[in-house]
């Protein structure tokens, strides 16, 4: 088995993608609503990593990449390239959630009241069947379809944080840009506006977020956020139609939301003291995700207390350059690309400086 | 997969945890790492105070398991079972009753035995108090080998010149048997004197850090404060209860539209004070 | 005396056993021939008496800033003594500190003597305020009352002639001289006994330098504390020292009262240093 075929190259690249077909890609008689609704937090990653809303292509996505996280949500990104904008929905508000699951860590009520939803946080991670009030997973239960429609009583749920906003507790960043930036069209040049670092992170790779919020929340940067509000649920999208210019309701996407409270400084306004927040949301559930934007969100724009010294999560040039799995995974896996005309090179050099070292 | 092993972890690794608390209550407030287990609830929600527990725990003994004060809140509740599940040991939420208390973020308003019988498990996240000033491990370890606290001294005495007091509201640090400076759990300011001289033996148990330490039972605790400055705690001055009429406890502040109410944040407190006050 | 340096060496490599012999002035080099490791320091003696002004003198390389690090500990001698300021061990035989316990050494650095470097990043903490960078050395000299902290801070504030209202400004809003003299009034804030400064004017405009070395000068006749002080430029070391030692190959080549080197220069490196200013 020759690595690098100077020749006879397109042979070999046949058969390895038809022995991938054949041996890993399985998963083909999965059907769409199988993967949507069992496999339901994967098909978000992909959707959310893969900056497009489509539970059909996730699904299609995951069939074909054997459920690699990364490469399907690569399959959706190129898919996003071959589609024509055909305009810009109405901004989504995360307060018009139509909630599934609200709860805030700050108070121990709040209004519109602590919703615990489905979760698994308080499942006991043990594949014995009997523990505590963990239910019994049964194949006949799964036959019955998904998550109900649950409505919260009103249309809109305020943030968890919106009554320390009220009560002018909180620094509210001014906002300098007239419209967001679409790093989809172009990327900005630092500094960053706050919109494109946003955006950058909502279509992030959770273990990469996840990893950098780490570090702030470990000591290399600001100590422990408090959650103000994390939600997940169901977001209507509005359209301007093109010839009523009235807005028409095209769709629902659920969608995750997370607004994190840290420690209070000098408001850049006014220099009186209130608490930093931050702000963090991804189509899809995947609160994980949300949760760690919301402190990177916070990391940058307030600098906070710690006195540590190195920070990362504070870098808006780290953060912007770093959470993107397509573009990382991407780049770890270009390595296995032959690299000979280089790496002759590298050992060229070596020999010249051992030649002048050992001498 | 049948448990049968009393109280989920295996012996061997019991022993090795007893081992790390004896070093942990020979060194009051110093910090001994241990090879934390995976526990079956995820990392962060208390597996440090978990792994003690079940290290500790007898047939005989009797658990309480608070969160926030609260023995009903959410996590409470799903350790305190799990914990239960496991040993069959017998639960309660009467503080005199019980002989192991496992806590996050408050230490409970009834006093504790004066036999030194109970023990108190705080559940930490950053078992170290450098943390906030030095983030490498390494630093850490050389600064408490020289005492040398000095840094959290500049950050008290930046905060005093700029704020008036310290900006720590909670995991305020605390120098332990005039030696260690230690960080006491996110525990409110108002719990920290409470720690002094206290009859029962307090164990930390950081799992996501790996580490353990302790405070023996009549042990100084002393936050850290200047010799001209008066350790402030949260006031309540003028508050009592709305359900039960306490005063001069920790109480939670919820906020409503129709302004701010208070209610004990130890519930179990709250509970047999109300019972009290209909009696009488 | 305050200070006595005795043989102290510093190799850089894992030695051969015979670096220090084959090493040094006489030799003309600093790298060992059998070993190519590295003698930054060979065999130094010297001594600070109260109240004196030392300076070294010596090129780039010559090792002289690696000196004050081995006395201030910031790095490890590899062999050699020094004892400090009639500090005994608990036999009341003078102590050796380089094998002293390690709290021991902190309250030398913490107290008794003090550095003061070329690069401010190295002397002050830029996370903390100018005040916090003093009160980190008063607090480390053992004081815990407040107000004693913040008058001490705004009293050194105030005598390296800035404005006390800047006390709770951070370290990188201050010029490249505001930030040497707040190095100073940190590093005399736990009144010192022993003052080092590394090249504490190099690298800035000549006003603001005669303005820092006048200021240094008037502290030192104002509150008296002894000095070693490391520079390439002999305007510095005439203008502000006692004693002159001069450094080539890590070894001491010329020791002596200042004006006489200046003078009358023995060693031909300092024949030649003195007549390159002059």
């Amino acid at each position: 088995m020759s690595y690098v075929a100077i020749k006879g190259g397109a042979d070999s690249i046949r058969a390895s993608k038809r022995f991938f077909r054949d041996s890993i890609c399985l998963a083909k008689g999965i059907g769409d609503d199988e993967l949507q609704k069992g496999l339901i937090f994967s098909c978000d990653r992909i959707m959310s990593e893969g900056a497009l809303y489509s539970e059909k292509l996730a699904a299609e996505a995951m069939r074909r990449t054997g459920g690699d996280l990364f490469e399907a949500a690569f399959y959706l990104r190129a898919h996003r390239s071959t589609c024509r904008r055909i305009g810009e929905a109405e901004p989504l508000n995360s307060s018009s959630m139509r909630v599934l699951r609200r709860i805030s860590s700050a108070f121990k009520d709040i209004e519109g009241g602590q919703i615990l939803g489905p979760s698994c946080d308080y499942v006991i991670r043990l594949f014995r069947v009997k523990i505590g009030d963990t239910p019994e997973f049964s194949a006949a239960r799964s036959g019955k379809s998904g998550l109900p429609p649950i409505l919260t009583g009103n249309d809109s749920t305020p943030s968890g944080v919106e009554c320390l906003r009220r009560r002018d507790q909180i620094i509210v960043l001014e906002n300098k840009e007239e419209k967001p930036f679409d790093v989809s069209r172009s990327f900005p040049l630092p500094p960053y506006p706050r919109s494109a670092l946003m955006q950058v992170m909502s279509r992030g790779e959770t273990g990469a977020m996840l990893a950098f919020s780490y570090t702030s929340m470990r000591g290399y940067g600001d100590v422990h956020p408090t959650i103000g509000d994390l939600r997940i649920g169901y977001l209507s999208v509005e359209f301007i139609h093109p010839f009523t210019g009235n807005k028409v309701k095209i769709g629902e996407i659920r969608a995750t939301a997370c607004e994190s409270i840290g420690s209070f400084n000098s408001d850049p306004k006014d220099g009186k003291l209130r608490l930093a927040t931050g702000f963090g949301f991804c189509i899809g559930f995947n609160e994980t995700k949300a949760i760690a934007m919301s402190i990177l969100d916070m990391a940058m724009h307030h600098k906070g207390y710690s006195i540590g010294g190195i920070d990362i999560a504070t870098n808006p040039e780290i953060i912007m350059h770093h959470v993107d799995g397509i573009e990382s995974s991407g780049f770890a896996n270009h390595f296995k690309l032959p690299h000979y005309v280089t790496f002759q090179a590298d050992l060229q050099v070596l020999e010249k400086a051992k030649e002048q070292t050992d001498e | 997969m049948n448990s049968t092993t009393f109280a989920f972890i295996d012996e061997d690794a019991k022993k090795e945890i007893r081992r790390s608390l004896l070093k942990a209550v020979a060194l009051p407030g110093y910090i001994v790492p241990f090879a934390s287990r995976e526990m079956p609830v995820a990392r962060g929600w208390g597996t440090g105070g978990l792994q003690i527990t079940l290290s500790i725990i007898l047939e005989r003994d009797v658990l309480k398991v608070i969160d926030q004060g609260c023995d009903a809140s959410v996590n409470a509740v799903n350790i305190r079972d799990f914990i239960t599940e496991v040993t069959g040991v017998k639960e309660t939420v009467n503080t005199s009753e019980a002989s192991i208390i496992q806590t996050r973020h408050r230490i409970p308003e009834h006093e504790f035995a004066k036999d030194e019988k109970q023990i108190l498990v705080f559940q930490v996240p950053t078992p170290e108090v450098l943390t906030t000033v030095e983030p490498d491990t390494a630093k850490q370890k050389q600064m408490h080998a020289n005492s040398d606290y000095a840094k959290l001294w500049v950050l008290l005495y930046e905060d005093t010149s700029q704020y008036g007091d310290s900006r720590i509201s909670n995991r305020y640090p605390v120098l332990i048997n005039d030696h260690y400076v230690m960080d006491p759990s996110p525990i409110p300011k108002y719990d920290i004197p409470r720690m002094d001289n206290s009859p029962v033996l307090q164990l930390f148990g950081a799992g996501r850090e790996k580490r353990i330490y302790a405070i023996p039972p009549y042990t100084s605790v002393k936050p850290l404060k200047f010799d001209d400055r008066e350790f402030k705690v949260e006031s309540f001055s003028g508050i009592s209860c709305e359900r039960c009429g306490a005063q001069n406890v920790f109480f939670d502040e919820v906020r409503r539209e129709t302004g701010n109410h208070y209610f004990c944040s130890d519930t179990e407190y709250c509970d047999q004070h109300l019972e009290k006050s209909n009696a009488s | 005396m305050l200070l006595e340096v005795q043989d102290l060496s510093k190799i850089y490599g894992n030695s051969c056993g015979s670096c220090l012999a084959l090493t040094g002035e006489e030799h003309g080099r600093a790298i060992c021939p059998e070993c190519a490791s590295v003698v930054a320091i060979n065999s130094i003696s010297l001594t600070a008496r109260k109240n004196e002004i030392l300076g070294i003198v010596g090129e780039s390389g010559s090792g002289k800033s690696t000196l004050l690090q081995l006395i201030y500990q910031d790095i490890t001698a590899s062999c050699g003594k020094i004892f400090f300021n009639g500090l005994t061990d608990d036999r009341n035989q003078p102590l050796n500190i380089l094998k002293a316990m390690p709290a021991t050494v902190s309250h030398l650095r913490n107290k008794e003597m003090s550095m003061i470097y070329q690069n401010p990043h190295l002397g002050l903490n830029f996370l903390f305020s100018a005040g916090g960078n003093i009160a980190q050395r008063i607090i480390g000299a053992g004081e815990r009352n407040y107000e004693k902290i913040r008058k001490g801070a705004l009293g050194f504030i105030d005598r390296i002639d800035m404005e006390t209202s800047r006390i709770d400004d951070y370290p990188e809003n201050f010029s490249g001289g505001q930030q040497q003299r707040i190095q100073i009034a940190k590093a005399l804030s736990s009144s010192p006994k022993l003052l080092l400064l590394d090249e504490p004017t190099t690298g800035l405009d000549v006003s603001v330098q005669a303005k820092i070395l006048d200021l240094i000068k008037e502290l030192q006749q104002e509150i008296g504390f002894s000095m070693i002080i490391v520079s390439h430029d002999l305007g510095v070391i005439n203008h502000l020292t006692d004693i002159t030692v001069v450094m080539k190959h890590g070894t001491l080549v010329e020791y002596g009262l200042t004006d006489q080197i200046l003078e009358d220069p023995q060693h031909p490196y300092t024949q030649l240093l003195v007549s390159s200013i002059l």
